[in-house]
């Protein structure tokens, strides 16, 4: 054991590994943070880089963009309303209103703070849990993956507000905008109406930033810019009492994230609103959530970042990547003749401490790459919106084109901002549409292979124990929002009763 | 009555006749036309249109919860009379973004890009020429710059394809 760990400090603690992995992070940052350009691009850009690299300094290289990415989502998330990331779209639910009430500086060190606690926890549940780990999440099938989406869009109550109703409306627009392109189980279009650029289905990238970053450049355009009122937290940064108040939170969201970045093919997304959901429903200001509460930012970045360790799980116990980007690292490893999986932990041990030693690492990098940036970035805010926003167009249109060098995703993108601006008009949430069309197409596909494996018969819904579990989780939190609905209700009511005697 | 408001239709009960407009149009005409069905399916559940057919219901049930909800109420409410020149600018930004769909591919991305620059940073109120103009030319080029040489990705040069 201890010859294996001296074995693997050796092939770390080389100045290309150093220099390799702040150089990743370094790439991550800048590119989740420009719309457009998605982490799993950046990591297969890089590839080519790690060929003449030792396998070490190469796979670092891919982990450090990785990380980097996951957290440079948040930047533009924060600062100007279109996530980076889908892992992101969370973070500009609380990031946003923030940045318009002048915490910009505020929001993004807390995202900063809970991304590198996260990614901390992360990675010290991928060295000490990874064998339990992941034998749990191939305990997952279809129909656990399904409970688990359906408890996750209950999420929808919290953000729609007051406006129950039409969220839910809203969230069954995003259900069905994720059913437009191919449908897996038979190949057969739907919606597409011989428009081949839909086959594919609508990208994530420019339906967030079309619902997201439009309808609020459209509304400068449309009214006069509101002067904001002089906020005593505008420019300041996050606080040790801010960090302290979240901590819970940001712990609690990183396990999320550890639990969901284990399970392949679930991805960043789910878990941060699942830690976002879990954040609100036990917070002591939840009608704060959605309207620029801190603690929302931790949650949503601590789920999102908790999965970036976890996501090697499965990769390295097992030999299965659990999403793009670890099938692309998957990739780095086969190119140097090496294939993670239980073989790996008894014939390569000492490039598995090598690896560990890097991603603790990694997540020193991404505090300190981070800090050094927003000092930078969190000056955008600074730009007076008639110049801002116009520029924030431009680069919406180039990053809408970049994710598929296609035109008609800037077509899409504008279409999705005037449907965000219609639903800004119509007092209709956009946040639960985006949740169900990021959820939406998990949901669907995990319920239609359960029926198939079932021959159609929904007990297979009921047939494990994570099914109740989830299932348990649901009645409670659907519960608890109905209960808090009809309080509120009644509250309303006694009052206009006062009023009227 | 203010002399600013008008009497106008809920917000609520406009949402609510999207919601069962759009819920009987996929239910009636985009789930038939839209979606094909294969001709092997063994169980209705696993139909391509099962599932967007359930959401279509759920969205006009809501749809109808919304007016219900309302009823008691009654569907009008007293709002601010929108401003002509409120409409005049939605209308303007409407044409703008028809303009840059329209011209993106003859023009090419950093040349559309530079004109609409040009045009909202005039409509937002940006009065300094100067700074107009080095944001309208300087910005689309430090982007494409940064996507081309950068990140790698060709961007559509359009009309400035023998410039850059």
């Amino acid at each position: 054991m201890m010859e294996n760990l001296i074995s693997g400090f050796f092939l770390f603690a080389t100045i290309d590994s150093f220099v390799a992995l702040g150089i990743g992070v370094f790439i991550g940052v800048i590119v989740g943070a420009i719309p457009g350009l998605t982490t799993p691009m950046a990591v297969a850009l890089t590839l080519p880089f790690t060929f003449t690299l030792p396998p070490v300094t190469g796979i670092l290289l891919l982990l450090g963009v990785y990380k980097g990415g996951i957290y440079g989502g948040s930047i533009t998330a924060i600062l100007i309303n279109a996530p980076g990331t889908p892992a992101a779209s969370c973070t500009v639910l609380d990031g946003y209103p923030m940045a318009k009430k002048g915490e910009a500086k505020r929001a993004l060190d807390m995202a900063l703070y809970s991304s590198c606690v996260a990614d901390f926890i992360s990675n010290i549940s991928l060295i000490l849990f990874a064998g339990i780990l992941a034998s749990f999440a191939l305990k997952f099938g279809p129909a656990e993956v399904f409970t688990l989406i359906f408890f996750s869009l209950t999420i929808i109550s919290g953000v729609s507000g007051s406006q129950l109703l039409k969220g839910m409306a809203s969230a069954c627009l995003g259900l069905l905008l994720a059913t437009v392109g191919m449908d897996l189980i038979y190949g057969t279009n739907r919606f597409v109406f011989g428009q081949t650029n839909l086959l594919a289905g609508l990208n994530f990238i420019p339906v967030l930033i079309g619902l997201f970053a439009i309808p609020e450049i459209l509304n400068f355009f449309c009214k006069k810019e509101i002067k904001l009122k002089k906020n005593p937290l505008a420019g300041v940064g996050a606080t040790l009492k801010d960090f302290l108040k979240c901590f819970k939170t940001i712990v609690k969201g990183s396990f999320i994230g550890v639990i969901l970045g284990a399970i392949p093919g679930i991805g960043a997304a789910p878990s941060a609103f699942l830690s976002y959901s879990e954040a609100r429903r036990t917070s002591k200001n939840p009608e704060n959530f959605g309207k620029g509460e801190i603690e929302g930012v931790a949650a949503a970045e601590a789920g999102n970042n908790g999965v970036a360790g976890a996501t090697m799980i499965p990769l390295l116990a097992l030999g299965i990547p659990g999403d793009i980007i670890t099938a692309i690292i998957l990739g780095a490893f086969m190119i140097h003749g090496l294939r993670p999986g239980p073989l790996m932990f008894t014939q390569n041990i000492e490039l598995i401490y090598a690896i560990f030693m890097g991603i603790m690492l990694s997540s020193i990098y991404l505090f300190a790459i981070g800090k050094a940036s927003i000092r930078f970035i969190s000056k955008i805010t600074d730009i007076p919106h008639r110049i801002l926003f116009p520029i924030i167009l431009v680069l919406c249109i180039f990053g809408s084109y970049a994710v598929n060098n296609s035109a008609f995703d800037i077509s899409i993108m504008f279409l999705m901002g005037l449907l965000g601006f219609g639903m800004l008009q119509l007092k209709i949430p956009s946040a639960p549409f985006l949740i169900a069309f990021i959820l939406g197409p998990m949901l669907e596909d995990s319920f239609r292979q359960s029926l198939l494996i079932s021959g159609g018969s929904y007990s297979i819904f009921f047939s494990t124990p994570i099914c109740w579990f989830f299932w348990i989780l649901t009645v409670i939190i659907i519960s608890l929002a109905a209960w808090a609905y009809a309080k509120s209700k009644g509250t309303t009511f006694l009052k206009t009763n006062k009023i009227v005697k | 009555m203010n002399m600013k408001s008008i009497k106008l239709i809920k917000k609520d009960i406009l949402a609510a006749s999207v919601f069962v407009f759009f819920g009987l149009l996929l239910i009636l005409l985009l789930i038939p036309r839209g979606v094909v069905e294969p001709g092997n399916v063994e169980l209705a559940i696993l139909s391509p249109s099962y599932y967007p057919k359930i959401i279509s219901y759920i969205l006009i049930l809501i749809g109808l919860g919304i007016f219900i909800k309302n009823f008691p109420n009654g569907f009008f409410e007293e709002s601010e009379k929108i401003e002509k020149k409120y409409l005049f600018r939605i209308l303007i930004i409407f044409i703008t973004i028809l303009t840059i769909v329209f011209f993106l591919p003859t023009f090419g991305i950093p040349l559309t890009s530079g004109i609409a620059l040009l045009f909202l940073l005039m409509l937002g109120g940006e009065r300094r020429p100067i700074i107009i103009f080095l944001v309208s030319t300087l910005v689309p080029l430090l982007i494409y710059l940064f996507f081309t040489k950068v990140a790698q990705i060709p961007i559509p040069n359009g009309l400035l394809e023998s410039l850059l």
